[in-house]
């Protein structure tokens, strides 16, 4: 079995964001955005606020029968993640390319 | 036997048929038992084949039923978030939820539905969801609708596609 870090789980999912590999969806909580992988793995990135209302960011993992495997807080790049999530499940992208196109014509 | 071996050799006079019988007739009942044991195996193959093909057909029907009721079940949250009926919003979402990952627990480890089992793991997080933003004082019903659709797009993909294999037989 490979020992895989926080650090690196991270980094994993971050990269394959990045690279449009996984399909984040919005949920009807608020900032939230989740995906699956395998046939048994539920990826879920959220956005809150603490008691002194700062914004914190958390990465969880759920397996097929919901339960949470996994919670990763601390890792400054979440806020990163969250970003490029929204983006892909809101389609920011493909709105802005319409609309800068709408913009030209 | 000794008739059946004088019609086969129409020319062997029949006491020497009947002789040769009587000499090896542990080796004729052997092969005879062996033709049984051929034509009984034989038989029971497909009767094992006939009744695995049932227990597909059957699990099929049954994945199609529950997709259908997960469906119509779906189509509720919505009507209720419009109304504001949370407790029946929480209610339903539930049951599409336990639909779904029963559905997929029930599949196991087969990788031709890997598709399918993360569509509905996605509604089974989208009705966890509605069921965490129905619990709330509030609740957003636009968030609500847009996820139970989320989920109705999925639903229906996987619904779609178990019919076509219930109707193709795999």
């Amino acid at each position: 079995m490979t020992n895989v870090s926080d650090v690196e789980f991270v980094g994993k999912v971050l990269e394959a964001t990045q690279r449009g590999r996984i399909d984040w969806q919005k949920t009807a909580v608020e900032a939230q955005y989740a995906s699956t992988f395998g046939g048994k793995w539920t990826v879920l990135i959220d956005r809150g606020t603490d008691h002194r209302g700062n914004e914190t960011f958390w990465l969880s993992l759920q397996n097929a029968e919901g339960e949470t495997v996994l919670r990763i807080e601390q890792d400054s790049r979440l806020s990163g993640l969250f970003e490029l999530a929204r983006r892909y499940a809101l389609k920011v992208n493909e709105a802005m390319a319409d609309f800068l196109k709408e913009l030209e014509s | 036997m000794a008739f059946a071996l004088s019609v086969t050799i129409p020319g062997l006079p029949r006491t020497a048929i009947l002789c040769f019988v009587k000499e090896n007739w542990g080796s004729i009942a052997s092969v005879w038992g062996l033709f049984v044991s051929i034509y009984v195996l034989f038989v029971a193959k497909g009767a094992r084949k006939a009744a695995r093909e049932a227990i597909t057909a059957e699990r099929g029907r049954t994945v199609v039923e529950e997709l259908e009721q997960a469906m119509e079940k779906n189509s509720h949250i919505g009507l209720f978030a419009r109304d504001r009926k949370w407790d029946l919003v929480h209610l339903r979402a539930q049951e599409v939820m336990t639909s779904c990952r029963t559905i997929v627990a029930r599949w196991g480890e087969d990788d031709v539905l890997k598709e399918s089992k993360n569509k509905l793991l996605m509604v089974a997080t989208q009705m966890r969801s509605i069921v965490e933003e129905a619990n709330k004082e509030g609740a957003n019903s636009e968030s609500i609708v847009n996820a139970q659709l989320n989920a109705s797009e999925r639903l229906s993909a996987v619904l779609g596609k178990a019919h076509k294999e219930r109707e193709s037989g795999s």
